[in-house]
């Protein structure tokens, strides 16, 4: 069966620089300098199973009380995040991190800021049940969206059998999986050779951002700008999430979370873990400073010494990643 | 023409009668064949009294405690004979000590004097597993798992131990300071084997064996008292030196009679 894909990506990537996947009747587009989806073997998308997980992720219903989303947190045009430093849950309680961006989820080795979730269907269980976040138990939402004769129904069409937490977990991931973002004027300029998308000011925080002095992009790195790794930045001397030493107990981890993507970062503020840092100027201060005094803390992160000049510099390379029509895809809005 | 085929499959239908037939007289005359039933009930006490989920209870320390859940996980319940292999009564169960649980295995005709198990769930079911791929009877399916499967970090909690407690102790005190043990991850699996008295089974016998849990002990633990004024919480990461001990206090708290 992935064969079946790979062969027809390979296909579409002789054709044009945005090839589309096709299974029959879905279209998902990919640029070409991104890598094959390696699709799960029992989740491979479908009309049907992305529509139903786009009903899903602007249900309301699959929250306590009914009044929150997946969307609520999770707004395209914040690039999926929220705005504020943490969500709020469906008890009106606040979260414990920030909102992360959902996008190129689909390459994602692993979930959660500490990477403790293998699959993007797995993930999909977490903030469903957090009592933090939607609070609602899955059998519960399985046996109400059953009562729905639309949503049976879909379901069944989707995966073959009525919802149940299976079915949920499985069309969130699927319909997560479209959110590919991969249309940002870096892009058209590196990998479309379009030089009239970057100005001089652009351009010279692109050799900032990719030089040695920086060493932005030795994390933030490959076409998703992620090397998916876990990294203490220094941004406490005492961290109270102590992130990846949740998951592997080694204090040598603590204060570590995996490195997000900087794909339109422009509109993802507040930032860090725990939204601790209100601006994209900010955070370029921070970076600069070499962040605060921490027996883990990364060892490139330090003092950087760049002028107001460069400091802008960057700021105006790092606008260079958004992808305005990722952020404005109708398929990243609800249905009627 | 049509009475041929009937009257094969009437002579087939017979025979296989008559096989069953002396299949069954075979294994009743085979010693060690037949079996009896084995109960292996769990016990849970509190200071020598039966346990109830969410009464008040007083630790060691004086504070008023009051358990709202005791969960645990045990995988590969065997019972062992005197000699020959370990019978297998369940490979993973999820014991919810708000309700009764009682395992029943049947077991071969013969002398049996142990019975081993683990607290938690072997790794290659514990990580890396999906709940939602299990039918909904199976403990480890989000149904079964009854909330301890852990979503942040896969795997399960093995250890559920959580309520409310009055630090003052004083009878009537509303008991507003909660408590929550939450032990997991592969680390804390803590296999135990217990032997006992010799237990005849013989074909039709139904016989029990008694898991004793002094839930007392989790807290009050024989070698190591944990104050809940100071350490009431763990989930494991974060805290795993109280983990441990609460893993061990609870192994520790097991008896099998």
């Amino acid at each position: 069966m992935r064969s079946y894909w790979g062969f027809l990506i390979a296909l579409c990537i002789s054709c044009n620089s945005h090839t589309d996947v096709l299974d029959g009747e879905v279209n998902i587009k990919i640029p070409s300098w991104f890598p094959e989806i390696a699709y799960p073997e029992d989740n491979v998308p479908t009309k049907a199973r992305i529509e139903l997980g786009r009903r899903l992720f602007f249900s309301e219903d699959i929250s306590a009380g009914g009044k929150i989303s997946c969307a609520s947190c999770h707004t395209a045009s914040a690039a999926f995040t929220d705005g504020r430093k943490v969500s709020i849950g469906a008890h009106g309680k606040p979260g414990k991190r920030n909102a992360p961006t959902l996008e190129n989820l689909a390459w994602m080795p692993y979930f959660m800021m500490e990477g403790g979730v293998p699959t993007l269907e797995l993930q999909a269980i977490a903030p469903i049940t957090d009592t933090l976040e939607m609070a609602k138990n899955l059998m519960v939402i399985a046996e109400e969206l059953n009562n729905d004769d639309y949503f049976k129904s879909l379901s069944l069409a989707a995966y073959g059998r009525p919802v149940d937490p299976y079915v949920i977990t499985r069309a969130l991931a699927c319909y997560q999986r479209t959110f590919i973002s991969g249309d940002s004027r870096y892009d058209r300029v590196i990998f479309e050779k379009r030089n009239d998308q970057m100005n001089e000011e652009e351009r010279a925080g692109m050799d900032l951002f990719f030089s040695p002095r920086t060493h932005c992009s030795e994390c933030h790195s490959g076409v998703f700008f992620t090397d998916y790794n876990f990294y203490n930045i220094g941004l406490y001397e005492t961290y109270t999430d102590i992130g990846k030493e949740r998951e592997n107990y080694n204090v040598d981890d603590r204060g570590k979370f995996k490195t997000p993507t900087l794909r339109n970062i422009e509109l993802t503020p507040p930032y860090m873990h725990d939204g601790s840092i209100s601006s994209l100027e900010e955070v370029i201060d921070f970076f600069n400073e070499g962040g605060k005094n921490n027996p883990v803390k990364d060892p490139r992160i330090h003092p950087l010494g760049l002028n107001e000049k460069e400091k802008e510099q960057l700021l105006a390379f790092l606008k260079c990643l958004t992808d305005w029509n990722f952020v404005q895809n109708a398929a990243f809005l609800p249905l009627e | 023409m049509n009475s041929l085929p009937r009257l094969l499959l009437i002579c087939l239908c017979c025979l296989w009668v008559v096989g069953c037939k002396d299949k069954k007289k075979d294994e009743d005359k085979t010693p060690g064949k037949t079996t009896g039933k084995v109960k292996i009930v769990f016990t849970p006490m509190y200071h020598d009294q039966p346990f109830v989920a969410g009464a008040v209870y007083h630790d060691n320390m004086g504070h008023r405690i009051r358990v709202d859940n005791l969960l645990c996980y045990f995988s590969l319940v065997n019972i062992l004979p005197v000699s020959g292999n370990a019978v297998l009564a369940k490979d993973i169960y999820l014991a919810n000590f708000s309700m009764g649980n009682t395992i029943e295995v049947d077991a071969p005709h013969g002398s049996y004097d142990g019975l081993s198990f683990n607290i938690g769930i072997l790794p290659e079911y514990n990580k890396n597993v999906d709940p939602t791929t299990y039918p909904n009877s199976h403990p480890l399916s989000v149904q079964g798992s009854q909330g301890l499967f852990w979503t942040w970090n896969t795997g399960y909690m093995f250890l559920k131990y959580d309520g409310k407690a009055d630090l003052d102790g004083v009878e009537g005190n509303p008991l507003l300071s909660p408590f929550a043990f939450h032990v997991g991850d592969d680390p804390f699996l803590v296999p135990l084997s217990f032997s006992f008295p010799t237990l005849q089974v013989n074909a039709g016998d139904e016989k029990q064996i008694k898991i004793i849990i002094r839930v007392d002990k989790i807290i009050d633990g024989e070698n190591d008292q944990i104050n809940i004024e100071t350490d009431n919480l763990t989930h494991t990461g974060g805290n795993t030196a109280l983990a441990e001990r609460v893993m061990t206090n609870f192994a520790n708290s097991i008896s099998v009679e």
